[in-house]
């Protein structure tokens, strides 16, 4: 130590140093939740360890089930083999885990009520004292919950902005009604619109009638080109599709796939590649959305 | 951004302008100051705010310095972390010797969590998002280099 720099007690400076410590955890954790993004939420987090504990270093990331690298303004934190056992044995409390390169290894739990679930892994050559494994383990519950916070925020704007562009689709078809547009002009908005809200490849609505045989009044699809199935098309309510689904149950339907199915439906869905397909009934009719890959559930 | 970018964008403020023409408002770059000899040097740059403080407050009769430093050149020009931790613990030392403000500056957007957590161990008080946060626990000079030998 320097000469001109007066004598501090050392059980002092330690105190002053976790004080000091537990101020700058609580600004970081709310750094942290300010953020949305899981990758710079554990940046932080990797980056900050060495400034609260002088014997230990973040070995491993391990969230939802996979590792995760962590590069960092000064270093890289990578997968680690032949960890995954142990933390698969740890409860929620986290625990020891062997590494070959520490003489100590912890796995602190990342916070798992509602949002992330997973470990943050720290090594040291030995054993460090109890108040930095006590402030490892308040930035690792920290990071869990900035990372839940910031999946829930994620699920929140993306609910908001679905029912937004839900809102604006009602809005757009209530002016074309109001408007007076031909009935075919309606429907072909209306299967557009669905279209587009569903993400799909392409989306018909149709007309049931009293024996449950569908006719296709409105049809869209994303690209150019033609139409899988053209308005007057008629689907008999026996074949089994999506259409006979929802009059059958009058509830919305949707089928993953077409192995073994035969009717329109079915060819049509074979013919264009479709995967899935999911139908509603608005009033008296269907509105089917069709999806050349696996839908979100 | 350079000293004359910085004046450029100041341009339009009739009040800094008015400033900066009795040598009220001085920028200076990273270049001209923290690297003013090449490399960083807690002690040059401490000579640095000595002699610019001083002066203002005693050559040119001002009763009030306050002072910004900008530090995103740290990552471009990086002087060992523990070197500018040092002088960010050193720079409180200084600050009683004038009557003066210093705001030391910090993109969080570029910063990772370690000199976070360092800065907000060095520093009595934080101003983030609009919100000042007092640090009742901050580390003087001299605890900050003794916690880190």
């Amino acid at each position: 130590m320097n000469a001109s720099v007066p004598r501090v007690g050392s059980s002092d400076i330690t105190v002053r140093d976790l004080l000091s410590s537990l101020t700058a955890l609580h600004v970081l954790s709310m750094v942290m939740t300010d953020t949305s993004d899981d990758d710079a939420i554990l940046d932080l987090a990797v980056s900050a360890l060495p400034s609260l504990s002088h014997h230990c270093r973040a070995e491993a990331v391990w969230l939802d089930g996979a590792w995760r690298s962590v590069d960092f303004l000064r270093g890289r934190v990578g997968p680690r083999a032949g960890l995954e056992a142990e933390l698969a044995t740890l409860g929620p409390a986290g625990g020891a885990v062997r590494l070959r390169d520490a003489g100590w290894a912890w796995a602190f739990p990342l916070a798992r009520r509602g949002g992330a679930s997973g470990y943050l892994v720290v090594g040291a050559p030995e054993q460090p004292p109890e108040h930095e494994r006590s402030l490892i383990g308040a930035l690792a519950h920290q990071t869990g919950v900035a990372l839940g916070h910031a999946r829930l925020l994620i699920r929140e704007r993306t609910i908001r902005s679905r029912l937004a562009d839900e809102q604006a689709v009602l809005r757009r078809v209530a002016m074309l009604v109001a408007g007076a547009a031909p009935p075919e002009e309606v429907f072909a908005a209306v299967a557009a619109e669905a279209g587009r809200l569903l993400d799909a490849d392409f989306a018909v609505m149709s007309r049931y009638d009293e024996h449950g045989t569908a006719t296709v009044v409105g049809t869209w699809v994303a690209s150019a080109g033609p139409e899988p199935l053209p308005p007057g098309t008629r689907m008999a309510r026996e074949h089994g599709g999506v259409h006979a689904l929802v009059f059958a149950t009058d509830r919305p339907a949707r089928i993953e796939d077409y192995g073994e199915r035969d009717g329109v439906d079915a060819n049509i869905a074979k013919q264009w590649g479709v995967r899935a397909t999911v139908g509603a009934r608005p009033y008296r009719g269907s509105t089917v959305g069709h999806h050349r890959r696996r839908l979100p559930p | 951004m350079t000293s004359d970018g910085v004046r450029t964008a100041l341009g339009g403020d009739a009040s800094l302008a008015a400033g900066a023409a009795r040598d009220q408002l001085d920028i200076r770059s990273s270049k001209e100051t923290y690297l003013r000899r090449g490399t960083f040097s807690t002690q040059e740059m401490l000579d640095f705010w000595d002699d610019s403080v001083g002066a203002a407050l005693n050559e040119d009769g001002f009763p009030f310095v306050r002072s910004t430093g900008e530090t995103t050149w740290t990552l471009k020009e990086l002087p060992g972390l523990y070197d500018f931790l040092t002088y960010e613990a050193e720079l409180n030392r200084f600050l009683p010797r004038y009557p003066q403000v210093i705001l030391c500056l910090y993109d969080l957007d570029h910063f990772g969590g370690q000199i976070l957590v360092d800065i907000l161990k060095t520093h009595p008080k934080v101003l983030m998002g609009g919100t000042v946060l007092e640090n009742l626990h901050y580390l003087e000079p001299d605890e900050f280099l003794a916690s880190r030998a």
